[in-house]
């Protein structure tokens, strides 16, 4: 029989002191064998991160402690009871841990090399030459192109998945036989995702390494894992084979979060709500350029050519999603359409009116006609101000009506997006994530807006709460006749709750048409290969090796004053058009 | 590199404000002769005195007289005791050096170490220990401790002598009180930095290495915290240098502090014009040598293509 590499049992972990003793994780069990790949799902708070840091005897350095149970490595130590010289050895050469956040998760001041050198020369005692040697063979290994030139930069000249790669190349570097990848790709672009995933597939197979993959998202463990386990607030509700987890759960709460994960092509194709053609939003040649200042007389040399020649329209009651990675301009559109950063060519139009040409006066009344729902619900509320103020404070600047009418406003809101009254008088913390961005809605909503834009709303929520402030989207359009304009890295919400869709790349439009007809039978190849990138929720489709798309522009930074050239428009369907 | 060659320009533009504002600033407030000759002169007299300093000429001629002077290394001659500027402060340059240097040696040989212990041990005693004394060192007005310190280790206990700058003895009091204020600044401001510091996520990646906690701490976090640490010093050194002239008071060490008060009440322009000069200079130089240090410490500064 097989030994487990890594036996759980019956861990407890609890957090704070005295009142606000917590616990995080209660009481779970389970085993890692040799070479496998277990896959830890759960939402936000379901003590999947606290399991992984306990493993590693860092826990305590988070704040919490282990109060029960046994970590047993290698069924010869115990990660709880372990000294904490007898841990460290453990950590970074028998288990070693990559996180979610590559872009903090390296120390700035030192070479990529230095720090992955550290384990080796720590652990192995290794020479610096010798070390150098290694650390350039595990760079080679997790695919860094020119590690000798990596070696010596600094975290900042790398992109987020170079970064992400110099971290698997520091934890794989004296071959632990654990990997613990804390949500390794979440904080990482589509595209990005897959070429990380298959990487950590590949390195697996290739060194037998045992791999802890924790997420919340089921579309990746079930293209990476070959067991799960469901966590949900700090239980172990179900663990098994991944096709049968899919295919057959038995624990009620799995069964709804992969009800609750929005497939691409699993929802028909959006009604239209009403067929009228009056356009609300318009967008016509527009490009957002930043210039690049520098030298002592801060002249401008480059420029930043954030949105490049972007035309679209959205008529009245429909949504438009405006899809791409990072970088490409999406927020700028919004921006820009908010009135928050100026086009430098073309033509913005809300409701037939040029933004350009407003007055001062006409510009402040014309904030009334929009709304914005930003991503992170924690950043976007004043953490001192009570939920009433938060959302009167629209109609309080722009003198929308008696203090009484205002009061009966923000009531008819908060209930509107399902708060209650009882709610008005509460501080952002003493809501969740879910009910802070319905706040977020009301507040948009407050100076009823025709256009109301959501960038990304509900990316930094869980599945579960996603799918009702999306329900809570739909309702509202229907009932008040809203226009959106819904940005969103996720395809399959997008085609969920549009009816045309938009994609960009590096600040150009490079396909727009009905979401049902993109999504399905994209012309681009850069939507090609974005849909080609998406986990599925179905371990039964497994991961394609994924293809880097390298045409167009390779850098947004420009010589300043580049005139770009115009946009080549095909239709390859009704209403369905790519660009180049 | 060129990040460097600029900010020495700039620091030269600086200099050349610094020493225009200067120029102008001292002759508004009057004449020097009107207070050189409180009795009164004749007409004639008054003629002969202001024309044997040049001050019959415009502000203008005067101010270009001054530059071309101070091109040449000529900072002029002190109107009350006949002798260039230079010379005299060349003569008390070397206490204030003395003084202020020590202190900001000890203030950081004590800070840094204290600082970075609180935030490591953040709930033990000994914490809460040094940032009480880290408070009262950064409240209470350095004159009240200096005149606490001679009452005490001068005039009771008669260890210390009062004042004066004769041996290196008299410069402990001194040095122990400019040093106080900022060694509790310093305490405070590296507790803080290093806090921030230890909850970043290269923090938790390190330890997660299996590096020793010394490790993470003296070398992850430390060099990440030297960061805000080295830009305050160069404020540190900036706000300071006032503090000195205090001090020098108290303990009536000639240092160049003195000098610049009399310069000021007499109107001796060259005396206190030559002061200022040399008080921008220090502050600019501290400024010059933290960006210097900065682009040691951060690479992402460093690199500017």
């Amino acid at each position: 029989m097989i030994n487990p590499v890594l036996s759980v049992q019956e861990l407890r972990v609890a957090f704070g002191a005295g009142d606000t003793r917590a616990v995080a994780v209660k009481s779970i069990s389970f085993d890692l064998m040799p070479g496998e790949t277990l896959g830890i799902v759960g939402e936000s708070g379901s003590g999947k991160s606290v399991s992984a840091l306990s493993t590693m005897a860092l826990i305590r350095q988070a704040g919490g402690d282990i109060e029960d149970g046994k970590i047993i490595y290698d069924g010869r130590i115990d990660m709880v009871t372990a000294t904490e010289s007898e841990a460290r050895e453990i950590r970074g050469n028998e288990i070693a841990m990559i996180f979610q956040e590559p872009m903090t998760s390296l120390n700035p001041v030192f070479t990529i090399g230095e720090q992955i050198i550290e384990p080796l020369i720590t652990h192995l005692g290794l020479s610096k030459n010798e070390a150098k040697t290694r650390a350039l063979a595990a760079m080679n290994e997790v695919r860094i192109p020119e590690p000798k030139r990596r070696y010596d930069q600094y975290p900042h000249e790398l992109s987020g998945g170079m970064r992400q790669r110099a971290m698997i190349a520091m934890a794989l570097v004296c071959e632990p036989k654990i990997l613990i990848a804390d949500e390794p790709t979440t904080a990482l672009d589509v595209t990005i995702q897959a070429q990380i995933l298959w990487l950590i597939k590949k390195l697996k197979s290739d060194h037998g390494t045992a791999v802890l993959f924790i997420t919340h998202d089921l579309g990746v463990v079930a293209q990476i894992a070959e067991r799960v386990a469901v966590m949900q607030m700090g239980n172990l509700v179900e663990i098994g084979a991944v096709d049968q987890i899919y295919r057959a759960p038995s624990h009620p709460y799995t069964r709804k979060l992969l009800s609750a994960v929005p497939v691409l092509g699993a929802t028909p194709a959006k009604a239209k709500v009403a067929d009228s053609a009056s356009i609300v939003l318009a967008l016509e040649d527009v490009s957002v350029r930043y210039p690049v200042k520098t030298g002592l007389l801060r002249r401008a040399t480059s420029e930043v050519l954030a949105v490049d020649r972007v035309s679209f329209e959205v008529p009245k009651c429909t949504t438009l999603g405006l899809v791409g990675e990072s970088g490409c301009g999406k927020s700028t559109i919004s921006r820009a359409v908010m009135g928050l950063a100026y086009p430098s060519s073309g033509k913005i139009s809300l409701d037939g009116a040029d933004l350009a040409t407003l007055s001062a006066q006409e510009r402040f009344a014309f904030h009334r006609k929009t709304g914005i729902v930003f991503q992170d619900p924690f950043a976007a509320l004043s953490p001192r101000r009570r939920a009433f103020d938060q959302i009167a404070e629209p109609m309080v600047i722009h003198n929308w009506g008696s203090p009484q009418k205002i009061r009966e406003r923000v009531r008819w809101l908060l209930n509107r997006v399902g708060l209650g009254d009882e709610h008005l008088d509460r501080f952002p913390h003493e809501f969740s994530g879910g009910q802070r961005q319905r706040l977020c809605i009301a507040r948009a909503l407050a100076l009823e807006p025709e256009l109301l834009i959501a960038d990304e709303p509900v990316s930094a929520l869980d599945v579960s709460v996603q799918a009702q402030v999306l329900e809570l989207f739909s309702e509202l359009q229907l009932e008040l006749g809203l226009t959106y304009l819904f940005i969103s890295h996720d395809l399959a919400i997008v085609e969920q709750v549009s009816e045309a869709v938009a994609v960009m790349f590096m600040g150009r439009l490079v396909e727009y048409g009905p979401s049902k007809k993109v999504l399905s039978d994209p012309g681009h190849e850069y939507t090609k290969n974005l849909l080609a990138s998406i986990p599925v929720p179905d371990p039964t489709k497994t991961l394609s090796k994924p293809k880097l798309f390298a045409e167009g522009r390779k850098s947004p930074i420009i010589p300043y004053g580049t005139m770009t050239g115009p946009v080549q428009m095909k239709e390859i369907g009704a209403g369905h058009y790519i660009y180049s | 590199m060129n990040f460097i060659i600029m900010r020495v320009v700039r620091a030269v533009l600086t200099m050349v404000l610094v020493v225009t504002a200067v120029f102008f600033a001292s002759r508004i407030s009057g004449n020097p002769i009107d207070i050189m000759f409180p009795e009164g002169l004749s007409p004639e007299e008054y003629a002969f005195w202001e024309n044997y300093f040049g001050l019959d000429k415009s502000y203008f001629q005067q101010y270009l007289a001054y530059f071309r002077g101070l091109i040449q290394g000529n900072f002029g001659l002190s109107l009350t005791e006949f002798r260039p500027v230079t010379e005299i402060y060349a003569e008390r340059l070397p206490n204030t050096i003395y003084l202020f240097g020590s202190a900001f040696l000890l203030a950081l040989a004590v800070g840094l170490p204290l600082g970075i212990y609180a935030a490591v041990n953040r709930d033990k005693p000994i914490t809460t220990a040094i940032m009480a004394v880290a408070f009262f060192g950064y409240a209470i007005p350095n004159y009240i401790l200096a005149i606490f310190m001679i009452l005490i280790f001068s005039f009771w206990l008669h260890l210390m002598p009062s004042s004066g700058n004769m041996t290196w003895v008299h410069f402990v009091m001194p040095t122990v009180t400019l040093a106080m204020a900022m060694m509790a600044w310093n305490i405070r401001f590296t507790r803080s930095a290093m806090l921030e510091i230890l909850n970043e996520d290269f923090v938790r990646t390190a330890r997660a290495k299996g590096l020793r906690e010394v490790v993470v701490i003296n070398k992850h976090a430390l060099r990440n915290a030297m960061i805000p640490i080295v830009s305050n010093l160069g404020l540190q050194v900036a706000g300071f240098v006032g503090w000195v002239v205090l001090v020098e008071a108290v303990f009536a060490l000639e240092g160049i502090g003195a000098l610049i008060v009399r310069g000021a009440l007499l109107r001796d322009f060259a005396v206190l014009q030559f002061g200022i000069i040399v008080w921008a200079a220090v502050v600019i130089a501290a400024n010059l040598i933290v960006d210097f240090i900065y682009t040691l410490l951060d690479p992402r500064v460093r690199i500017v293509k």
